[in-house]
């Protein structure tokens, strides 16, 4: 059975990290919170964890933008797009934080 | 999904004439009248006749007929819409509806900030001044140039006006502005002094860097949206002020009111920032004949 190479995945991190990690953000915290506004008391915790992964996916696709420097190559093109969506989900989970930060959970 | 519907409903009714639709708290209320507090229309006035004079004295100095015709339309334009936001019942409004007080602020950060911006009124504002006066003012000026950039620099103004507008909207600092009339009118100030901010980053740093100023806006645009849509979808009203007051001017429960005002400010904001974004995007098309490289 052939192994996978994780390293034609790099360009990728950070879509595939912002994603799982707002994800995992909204089913932890604001989904739960429906059920039970004391899980509300987690959103920075979550929050933060949830930065760091994308920070982190981020920067493994800036590394492999760096190491592409044929501007028609697919994988640039690929971890530049990585790299938007990074921002992207960046925002939809400090959003999530800011709003844990100046609302109580059970008023939501 | 129903209160949703009849906040949709109630947002059309803001269009007529509010006064003769407003019932007050409970229903039974006068109708919202208008706000003459010396504090706000004496240096409403006081900024209308120094700016009047300056354009007045620069005219008469100018060779050219139509000078500073487009500044002055776009400081009136600015200042009646500050007027209608604080004098007019539409502010007396926002004590009973927090829907109609999100319309005052709106109009304060979203209209009259940036039509203040782009009339550039110091420069004309300085003329109803001596000379005296005018030349140490403007050594003044060229003390504080380095504040003054580092205040306006697109992404410092960007988060200040950010940072303004999330803390004043915890529940906490937005109760203590509706019980206390002098933090209502720090709140109000300081929506409009970062907002004045804003706009001069962004609209007066276009030359430079188009990108960076559309980033700004759409940075913008999702922040106010994101608190637009958190309020528009809670279903508890955030605010004891205004969740003590039963059925607003509209006949709205204070959840609906609010419901009412996360909507006025996350799609009509949204599509302020949206626009002057896509406007900026064409007038640097315009410039470049078609070519442009947003970034340099």
């Amino acid at each position: 059975m052939k192994m996978p190479n994780f390293a034609e995945l790099k360009p990728w991190a950070g879509l595939i990290a912002g994603m799982g990690a707002a994800g995992l953000q909204h089913q932890l915290v604001s989904d739960s919170i429906h059920f039970d506004c004391r899980y509300g008391d987690y959103d920075l915790l979550v929050g933060l964890a949830a930065l760091l992964v994308i920070a982190v996916g981020g920067l493994v696709s800036w590394s492999s933008l760096r190491a592409q420097p044929d501007t028609d190559s697919t994988r640039r093109f690929v971890a530049q797009m990585s790299l938007m969506a990074t921002v992207l989900f960046a925002l939809m989970v400090l959003w999530g934080i800011m709003a844990g930060v100046i609302l109580p959970a059970c008023l939501l | 999904m129903k209160g949703f519907a009849r906040a949709s409903v109630a947002f059309c009714a803001m269009a007529s004439p509010f006064a003769a639709r407003a019932h007050g708290a409970h229903g039974t209320a006068a109708a919202p009248g208008w706000t003459f507090d010396a504090w706000v229309v004496g240096p409403l006035l006081l900024s209308l006749l120094w700016y009047a004079t300056g354009y007045l004295r620069l005219r008469n100095r100018s060779t050219v007929a139509a000078a500073h015709h487009a500044s002055a339309g776009w400081f009136v334009a600015g200042w009646l819409v500050l007027a209608t936001a604080l004098v007019t019942p539409l502010h007396e409004a926002g004590e009973r509806s927090f829907a109609a007080h999100m319309l005052e602020h709106e109009l304060l950060m979203l209209v009259a900030a940036p039509l203040m911006v782009l009339s550039r009124p110091i420069g004309i504002a300085l003329w109803a001044l001596p000379q005296g006066v005018r030349r140490a003012l403007g050594a003044l000026g060229h003390g504080i140039s380095a504040p003054w950039r580092a205040l306006t620099a697109p992404v410092t103004a960007t988060l200040l006006q950010a940072v303004a507008l999330w803390l004043w909207h915890a529940p906490r600092l937005f109760d203590l502005a509706l019980a206390d009339p002098g933090w209502h009118v720090i709140q109000h100030l300081s929506f409009l002094a970062t907002a004045l901010l804003f706009w001069w980053a962004v609209l007066h740093g276009r030359e430079r860097r188009v990108g960076v100023s559309v980033a700004c806006l759409f940075f913008t645009a999702t922040i106010s949206g994101a608190l637009g849509a958190l309020m528009a979808f809670s279903s508890s009203p955030w605010y004891a002020g205004y969740a003590s007051s039963g059925l607003d001017a509209f006949g709205l429960t204070p959840a609906e009111d609010q419901q009412l005002a996360g909507l006025l400010m996350w799609i009509p904001g949204g599509l302020v920032h949206a626009l002057a974004a896509l406007a900026m995007f064409g007038r640097r098309l315009r410039h470049d004949r078609g070519h442009i490289n947003a970034f340099d």
